[in-house]
């Protein structure tokens, strides 16, 4: 493991950024990264969700895909021109996309009311301090598989998913019913308050650094503004067109998260090494 | 000449053969129904440590117990047990007694009156409550003896509703000796914390304990058969277990239930102790594995590991998975 402060290269720290689909957010944004941080511009990695559960920080340093995995390898070189990266030269890291079971958690409070919390008169009931030792336990299992994957590390800073777009709750075409109820619950804040707590003291505990998504992106509890919304996809004439994708966001959003992770860094202590602290437009 | 008397008998009839020189961990022929559990049965399992291990072992193996309190998603077994979840087929907590049971299913085919058996916590807790009835379910309590109130009655709701599908009931209590609350007289699985009364019950009391389940389940489940069994747990002592055993053993002389012997298996002195925790009494992991084969008389069942949360995380479907590959190719072809 390399020592977060060493920041090598004079005052150009190495920058990367390494994830699931939700990195093609960030890559979207390159030339404004570019143009706002000329020094700061980051080496990219990014695999499928599915082949990307399955990679592993290896002995000697490199992250990539299982060999076995179906797709994995293959869609490695495919997006990034490589079938792994070494993650030793890079000063910092930022992980982008895992999503601490937030569906799990819309799926247990959808339909439920929370005692202590105002009603919203569901049917059945759970206490907060079960639904907080829920969310717990599930967020647990989504910072340990971020261990198992790369090892303890101080230079990761971890990016979750962004939540998804508040047009996600809406009846229609792509309504995500248990988005739309975790949503509706009265004190649906305080719950979002209280899994980003959790996440943050689950990433901590286990040695990296928490990054949310900024507040201007959001909507609301659990919700990204729709201005966010990628691009819909082309369907291919005669197709049936994929359902409207409600998790990924455009370029904007990638920008608006890089510039956050640069004013994290920026307000880190000086790292011996670094001459300058990083810039912020 | 005629021989022995016995000489005819197989060897489960014979103690050395049946028991001293068997495997304690796998005794078979212990019990006969005439209708034995079978894949196809729904069991509803209510009662001490071997209704919870048992209700853990058949639903890790694939059989059909009921789970009358679902959650929609999988969560990690540590915490569902925190919360009442898998000791049995609804959160009842432990029912130590027939008459604990008795109440619960009477509550659950609408009696009335113990709806205010809510109890007071201490200490960094005063303000919330806890169910009497279930202490256990809610350790950090509710906001109020109204919530209390409205989480009982739709934990019975579902609790009846599990029922009304089983076609075998096991109750599993331990005890003779009852705790009431003092204000509404329900039977309780500990002692109310600041007064309460106690009651031991008699033979007499539990035959009609016995006499009353019976009743209640033609109500509440019709195509149920009822199976009685003791559990090792060590409060009541010996004394508790021997009237339960004969109560037990006079209702499947009469017909009334079947009587399944967990305790004789479990406390079996050629076991020497192993197929029960030394800590609590309860089944061990070896003991439950026991009960399992000789409840089921399938021999060699290995509890499948309690399945837990997805660990690669939220699942995508396939037209997620389409979504993020193509959410990748639009940024990376750049």
């Amino acid at each position: 493991m390399s020592d977060p402060g060493d920041m090598r290269d004079g005052a150009r720290p190495r920058l990367l950024v390494i994830g699931t689909s939700h990195a093609g957010t960030l890559r979207m944004a390159e030339p404004a990264i570019a143009a706002d941080w000329p020094d700061r511009r980051p080496q990219w990695y990014a695999l499928p969700g599915g082949a990307f559960a399955t990679a592993r920080r290896d002995a000697e340093g490199y992250f990539g895909p299982d060999p076995d995995h179906p797709t994995g390898p293959r869609k490695a070189i495919e997006w990034n021109g490589r079938d792994r990266i070494d993650l030793r030269p890079h000063d910092r890291i930022l992980l982008v996309g895992e999503r601490f079971r937030l569906f799990y958690i819309a799926a247990l409070l959808r339909d439920v009311d929370i005692w202590d919390h105002p009603s919203r008169g569901a049917a059945r009931s759970l206490s907060l301090a079960f639904v907080t030792d829920a969310i717990r336990a599930l967020v647990d299992l989504a910072a340990d598989q971020v261990l198992a994957q790369f090892g303890p590390d101080a230079r990761i800073t971890v990016a979750p998913a962004p939540y998804p777009l508040l047009r996600a709750g809406e009846r229609g075409w792509g309504h995500d019913r248990a988005i739309a109820g975790l949503r509706g619950l009265p004190a649906a804040a305080e719950i979002e308050a209280l899994y980003e707590r959790i996440i943050g003291e689950a990433l901590s505990a286990r040695g990296y650094g928490c990054l949310f998504q900024p507040d201007e992106t959001r909507a609301g509890p659990f919700a990204t503004a729709d201005r966010f919304a990628r691009p819909g996809p082309d369907a291919a004439p005669g197709a049936t067109p994929l359902r409207p994708d409600l998790r990924h966001m455009n370029a904007a959003f990638g920008h608006l998260v890089y510039a956050a992770w640069m004013q994290r860094l920026a307000a880190e202590p000086a790292p011996q090494g670094l001459s300058a602290a990083p810039h912020l437009p | 000449m005629a021989g022995s008397p016995y000489s005819r008998l197989p060897p489960r009839a014979f103690w050395r053969s049946a028991v001293a020189e068997a495997d304690p961990a796998a005794i078979s022929d212990l019990w006969r129904l005439a209708a034995p559990p079978a894949r196809d049965d729904r069991l509803f399992s209510l009662g001490g440590s071997v209704a919870a291990a048992l209700h853990r072992g058949l639903a890790a193996t694939g059989w059909n117990a009921i789970e009358a309190e679902p959650l929609p998603v999988r969560l990690p077994e540590p915490v569902l047990a925190r919360y009442g979840w898998g000791a049995g087929s609804a959160r009842t907590g432990p029912v130590p007694t027939l008459r604990l049971a008795l109440e619960i299913l009477a509550e659950a085919a609408g009696a009335t009156g113990w709806e205010a058996c809510a109890w007071p916590l201490d200490g960094d807790r005063a303000g919330r409550f806890v169910d009497g009835r279930r202490p256990g379910v809610e350790p950090a309590g509710l906001p109020s003896a109204e919530a209390v109130a409205a989480a009982r009655a739709q934990h019975l709701v579902d609790l009846a509703r599990g029922l009304a599908g089983a076609t075998l009931v096991l109750i599993a209590p331990s005890d003779t000796r009852v705790w009431l609350d003092p204000d509404t007289g329900a039977a309780c699985p500990a002692p109310p914390p600041h007064r309460h009364r106690v009651e031991e019950t008699s033979l007499p009391g539990l035959r009609d304990e016995i006499a009353a389940l019976r009743a209640l389940l033609a109500q509440l489940a019709p195509q149920a058969r009822l199976v009685l069994a003791i559990s090792p747990d060590p409060a009541g002592g010996a004394a508790a277990k021997a009237l339960l055993r004969v109560a037990m053993a006079e209702a499947e002389e009469a017909g009334t239930a079947a009587y399944f012997p967990a305790w004789e298996l479990l406390t079996n002195p050629a076991a020497r102790g192993a197929l029960l925790d030394p800590a609590g009494g309860a089944p061990s992991q070896q003991g439950a594995a026991a009960l399992l084969a000789a409840f089921t008389g399938e021999a060699g069942q290995t509890p499948a590991a309690a399945p837990g949360p997805d660990a690669a995380g939220d699942t995508d479907d396939e037209e997620d998975d389409l979504l993020c590959e193509e959410a990748l190719l639009e940024a990376f072809r750049q």
